[in-house]
């Protein structure tokens, strides 16, 4: 579920840098910044300017910002078993832990 | 062969001291963004996933939580954080049911995981800061490759003074070990961003050749002459995308080249 929506996010993202890409640029000869005045830049330019500011924004936000790494799911909702529910299969070779260890080990290992 | 050896000398100093612009920019931003805590948090995070089967987000809304997990400040906090100790009893305050095994094993899994994303996203970072400024500098690798080629002056230039600079500067910079859980003074950024408007200006004085066409290129751009503007536009986009590229390598391979290749100059090798 949650990768379905990461994959529509991305189309939207996708759509959305297309669209500024080819929007923008026949507008050049509106874009007027207060301070600056009127952009003396062609729609090339602009064109130019805005695919390089995707890429750069595209680089950093997939591999440094937000959506550089997934979060995790929780493993399960009955997670962790509660005392008395069904004990997973366990198998148990060797030495039996020390009675006075205060944390649980469970030999399924570890990762 | 002789300017072709020259060229290259100049063409790896020129990308030598593109990649130190880099290296520095990024080490700017690095310390400003604090992303080894961040990459540091996450990991805990997952362990408490792991362990309790509960996200972060629930384990903190359960009022059970004590306030002080909640407000835990994470920036600059370094890999003492993950003994098994202490993780053992911090999980146990977050959930009395959380399966706290073997977490020495585990936690060395961790550990080992926010190194390596730390590094793949200053990799990451460094690839998008070099293409940010070959891109919007139009710094193209193209036209610098071929002005070198074809100026003798410039070639002999590059690939000699400002080669030897460019190594001394390379040396200097390899010589300055950050460790990514100290915290950065304000006097030392400061003086970063200085050494990075330094260099920078410095680049741009000694490298004007092959820089920034893109921005006044008004004659590609009179009415009839679409076909060779579009041409001149992906010539230079396609240009300074390789160069951002190359540049985001990394210094030390710049380094190691320019080396091999001063090496075989005429001066060092008679020498």
């Amino acid at each position: 579920m949650k990768r379905l929506k990461m994959t529509k996010l991305n189309a939207v993202i996708l759509l959305v840098a297309a669209l500024f890409l080819f929007v923008l640029p026949p507008f050049t000869p509106y874009i007027d910044i207060p301070k600056l005045g009127r952009i003396p830049l062609s729609g090339m330019q602009i064109f130019y300017a805005v695919l390089s500011l995707e890429i750069v924004v595209a680089v950093y936000i997939f591999g440094v910002g937000v959506l550089s790494r997934t979060q995790p799911q929780p493993i399960s909702a009955g997670y962790p078993p509660q005392p008395g529910s069904s004990p997973a299969p366990t198998v148990q070779p060797g030495p039996t832990p020390p009675a006075q260890q205060s944390t649980p080990v469970t030999p399924q290992g570890g990762h | 062969m002789l300017s072709l050896i020259e060229t290259l000398t100049g063409f790896t100093a020129i990308m030598l001291m593109l990649s130190l612009l880099v290296k520095t920019l990024t080490s700017v931003v690095k310390n400003q963004a604090d992303y080894y805590s961040d990459n540091l948090k996450h990991e805990v995070q997952r362990l408490a996933l792991e362990t309790t089967g509960k996200t972060w987000d629930t384990l903190m809304q359960n009022p059970n939580t004590p306030d002080w997990a909640r407000n835990i400040h994470w920036d600059r906090l370094g890999d003492q954080f993950l003994t098994p100790a202490y993780m053992g009893w911090f999980l146990k305050q977050l959930d009395q049911n959380a399966r706290v095994f073997d977490l020495d094993t585990r936690l060395k899994i961790h550990v080992a995981n926010v190194n390596y994303a730390f590094q793949l996203r200053m990799k990451n970072l460094a690839l998008a800061l070099g293409l940010g400024l070959c891109l919007f500098g139009n710094i193209n690798a193209l036209t610098i490759w071929k002005s070198l080629y074809t100026d003798q002056q410039l070639r002999a230039t590059f690939s000699a003074p400002y080669a030897d600079k460019a190594a001394t500067l390379a040396n200097a910079q390899a010589t300055q070990g950050t460790d990514p859980t100290k915290k950065p003074t304000q006097d030392e950024l400061d003086s970063q961003i200085k050494s990075l408007q330094k260099n920078m200006r410095g680049f741009l004085t000694d490298v004007s050749f092959g820089i920034g066409r893109v921005w006044r290129a008004n004659a590609q751009n009179e009415p009839g002459n679409e076909k060779k503007s579009v041409e001149f536009f992906l010539y230079e986009f396609l240009g300074s995308l390789l160069t951002g590229i190359m540049v985001s390598i990394g210094a030390p391979y710049w380094h190691d080249i320019l080396q091999a290749l001063s090496a075989l100059r005429p001066d060092k090798a008679n020498a």
